[in-house]
């Protein structure tokens, strides 16, 4: 790419500016940045949707493998780079699994043999063997994933490059994906290009790092280069390893170590050697607590009492749920994908009846009212704004549901002054919500129900998709309304943000809520934790592997705690 | 997702699968146009019979082939109302010498009043065979559907020479209606959620209180066909679309010949006994049959 810049058609500024990247043959590349830095921009002109598919101007150069990207089109350079989107289910349109993976090589013109050798390698990289006749809407997110990445990995592009492979799994299909593109990476020499967000996964692999912002390249270096920059990393909010954090935290006290650690067995090995040679003297004196929200009461606001859930299918997706949650509690639902935890959430609002059991919302049983009535109780905020929007102003927006439950006009007016104030939309109160950026349509989402004034707010993945500052902004939301004393719940993968803002977490496994406690309670019995596939922050990790050698404490949840517990 | 699940395919290894999709949809016209050609309810319940029995060797129960047909009850209701009032079989089959047989009033006569609704034998005849035509043409049509893979309806469009783009439209549609069904059911979640519900049962009004759930729809809708369109285009589709190949090659064996002469002979057949030919299939057949067994002159 030399000099190459593109404005979408329609936009006043260019996506990205003054690109200028060469990629050698067999280099593994990180591209990562905020939203709306250009990543995906990128990744499009590597196949050609950029200038043939989308529209706008372009300016400059890109050769892919020698072939200019304005004279071929999409299927020619897609022999050459295969892309693969973020959302698997944008991109999984065939019938079957085995028909997805045969797509690709029967445009190709391939014989009806070698189709069939392909889609068995397929089956192989994906590990869907026997799952070939499946709709692949059938399968998990991580499934569906790791079938979309050996739909393209089938068509042996010499480039593969992906776009934020993983922001819509969890951990589970998180790890699944990643496992097959370190396989690709190692046995196929393969030139791949990955956007990604979680560094500690992919930085292993990586031979060179790229920051993207506004538009520009910010960085191109090698991994640890780019993250020894404090200030760009830290101004760009990008989720670095906690490991990673911690060793150049220790760096700019002064303490040196050999190697840079990213992943958690890199880490443990640096930090066993400084506290063995007594480098850092843990303060033994500083001990954790639980965090308490400030208007937390004892007054209980949602309560279930052996509630079971069966789909229209009859099977069962809940079974025997019991919880009681306080006013001013900030909660999070963790799990993996179909555990129970938005089904549990769709049963507080209303949305879906209890086969079983009892919902009590305020002291006040819930089963005869229907999700539109238990709106102004129970908010619940959709993951992506786009499911809602309809109306032809952010105003009209934010007015729809005071207008339902037929509120005074005076009402309605004072509700969206104050909402659009606390969310700092109002210079946008005469927009359409289709014209706002990604950040401020979902602020836009979250007034649409704020406007409701629930006393009860559940939140649907909010870290889904989004950067690390985005998703950081709607935790920071979710507290200020949290702080007026109000119920929070929040579902989510993160577990580092789950661990910074929840002083109360549900794990939940097969319908059934699988352990429950503080932050601390809950991330210190990680023996118990794996059973759910999941794992506490890396942070709480490295002090649990380090714990019974150095008497660490096991209930670290964050590297500003770890680094005041090492440095005092 | 009920009543898209009506329309999937179903994935079995049975004899009627294992046929060539040209010889499926064969199969369904076949099968279908003596429903055409036959008004007579006897003959036409042998058909549906017939049809049934290709449900059940294609592995299906008989609960899931006659269940989708409650969804039919409103127009079957309709069709055998109409029928009863408004379509007599004029000038079909019984000779002008005989008169219909009338068997009473729906409305009976109150004084000066009425009677209205004259209910003959030919008419309930002719009435219950346009209901059951409806019901087997929706029969065999979904059938259809359940034992062909929208893969195996391009394949076997574009062994008729249909162009591969309209085949892979087909055959994506098929694929991604599941997405889209669960697409749908978010937003209406999504907006009761703030406090949106339908209390109308004015057709017009409540087509404006849609408005929250169809704007988001079709947006969605564009937003995913442009996403959808980006991923096709990037696996290589258009590379060259005349000599696009396929995983399965579908061929014509021994047995999809043999089967495709009966079906041809049973067809010719029908078609003869219809009303285009012999007509002993009509609807007269059935109503000697009453006659008689009413000692009335046939």
């Amino acid at each position: 790419m030399k000099g190459l810049s593109w404005k979408y058609e329609g936009s006043t500024e260019d996506a990205i500016q003054g690109i200028d990247l060469e990629v050698a043959p067999g280099e593994v590349i990180i591209i990562t940045g905020p939203s709306g830095a250009g990543k995906t921009t990128l990744c499009r002109t590597t196949n050609g949707l950029i200038p043939h598919f989308f529209r706008g101007d372009l300016q400059g150069n890109v050769t892919i493998a020698d072939l200019d990207i304005r004279v071929y089109d999409v299927p020619v350079l897609s022999a050459i780079t295969g892309l693969c989107f973020d959302n698997p289910s944008n991109q999984l349109f065939n019938s079957t699994v085995e028909e997805e993976l045969a797509f690709g090589p029967e445009n190709f013109c391939l014989p009806s043999t070698e189709i069939r050798n392909r889609v068995n390698e397929g089956l192989q990289i994906s590990r869907l063997v026997g799952m070939e006749k499946k709709s692949p809407h059938s399968l998990s997110g991580g499934q569906q994933q790791a079938c979309a990445i050996a739909a393209i990995e089938v068509m042996h592009p010499q480039i593969l490059v992906l776009d934020e492979p993983t922001s819509n799994l969890d951990p589970i299909g998180t790890t699944l994906v990643f496992e097959r593109i370190r396989e690709l990476v190692k046995t196929e020499k393969r030139t791949v290009i990955i956007v990604e967000h979680k560094l500690e996964d992919v930085l292993p692999f990586a031979d060179r790092m790229i920051v993207l912002s506004n538009g520009r390249i910010v960085a191109d270096d090698k991994p640890l280069n780019v993250l020894s920059r404090a200030s760009l990393i830290e101004g760009m909010e990008i989720q670095v390893p906690d490991v990673t954090r911690l060793a150049y935290k220790l760096m700019e006290k002064g303490i040196n170590l050999d190697k840079i650690p990213v992943t958690l067995d890199e880490g443990i090995e640096a930090f066993r050697k400084i506290l063995s040679h007594r480098i850092v003297l843990p303060k033994t004196s500083l001990r954790n607590s639980d965090k308490k929200p400030p208007m937390l009461s004892d007054r209980i606001s949602v309560q279930c009492e052996g509630v079971a859930y069966n789909y229209p299918d009859g099977t069962q997706a809940i079974s025997e749920l019991n919880l009681a949650l306080r006013e001013g509690d900030f909660v999070g639902f963790v799990g993996q994908n179909g555990s129970g935890k938005t089904t549990t959430a769709k049963l507080l609002n209303g949305l879906y009846k209890a086969s079983k059991g009892r919902i009590k919302i305020f002291g006040e049983d819930s089963s005869g009212k229907e999700a539109d009535e238990l709106a102004s109780i129970v908010g619940y905020s959709f993951q992506n704004p786009d499911d809602q929007f309809f109306a032809r102003t952010v105003k009209e927006e934010l007015e729809f549901g005071p207008k339902n439950k037929k509120l005074p006009p005076d009402e309605i007016g004072r509700r969206v002054r104050e909402v659009a104030r606390d969310l700092e939309i109002e210079n946008y109160l005469s927009h359409s919500p289709f014209s706002l950026s990604q950040g401020l349509r979902q602020r836009v989402a979250f007034g649409s129900i704020m406007t409701l004034e629930p006393r009860v707010l559940i939140v649907d993945e909010p870290t889904t998709g989004q950067d690390y500052a985005r998703a950081k902004t709607v935790m920071e939301i979710c507290k200020r309304f949290n702080d007026t004393g109000k119920t929070v719940i929040i579902i989510s993968h993160n577990m580092n943000l789950v661990a910074e803002y929840c002083n109360l977490i549900f794990v939940f496994r097969r319908g059934a809520i699988f352990m429950s406690g503080s932050p601390r309670e809950v991330f210190s019995a990680p023996e118990k934790l794996i059973e759910t596939s999941l794992a506490p922050p890396q942070i709480t990790s490295l002090f649990q592997a380090l714990s019974s050698e150095f008497d660490l404490p096991r209930d670290i949840l964050d590297v500003e705690s770890a680094i005041a517990y090492l440095t005092g | 997702m009920s009543v898209l699940n009506l329309f999937s395919y179903k994935e079995e290894d049975s004899p009627i699968h294992r046929l060539d999709p040209r010889v499926k949809f064969l199969w369904f016209f076949a099968f279908t146009l003596p429903a055409v050609a036959w008004t007579d309810p006897i003959w036409l319940t042998a058909l549906f019979f017939a049809i049934i029995s290709v449900g059940l060797l294609a592995k299906q129960s008989l609960k899931a082939i006659l269940k989708p047909l409650v969804f039919l009850t409103p127009a079957l209701v309709f069709l055998i109302l109409f029928n009863i009032f408004f379509y007599g079989p004029t000038g079909l089959g019984v000779s002008s010498t005989i008169q219909p047989l009338i068997i009473g009033y729906i409305i009976p006569k109150i004084g000066s009043f009425g009677p209205y609704g004259k209910l003959t034998i030919e008419n309930l005849v002719y009435a219950v065979g346009a209901m059951e035509r409806l019901i087997i043409i929706a029969t065999a049509g979904r059938l259809l559907l359940t034992f062909t893979s929208p893969t195996e309806v391009a394949l076997a469009w574009s062994k008729f020479r249909v162009p591969v783009e309209i085949t892979t439209a087909i055959s994506v549609a098929f694929g991604f209606l599941p997405v889209t069904a669960r697409q749908a059911t978010t937003i209406f979640e999504a907006q009761k959620a703030r406090g949106w519900r339908i209390k109308t049962r004015n057709p017009v009004k409540a087509l404006r209180l849609y408005i929250p759930a169809i704007i988001p729809t079709i947006v969605r809708s564009f937003t995913r066909a442009e996403f959808l369109a980006a991923a096709i285009s990037s696996r290589g589709f258009g590379y060259n679309p005349g000599k696009r190949t396929s995983l399965r090659v579908i061929r014509m064996t021994r047995k999809d010949y043999l089967v495709v002469a009966f079906f041809i002979a049973f067809l010719a057949a029908s078609q003869v006994t219809g009303s285009f030919g012999l007509n002993i299939a009509g609807y007269k057949f059935t109503a000697c049959l009453v006659r008689s067994y009413l000692h009335a002159p046939c």
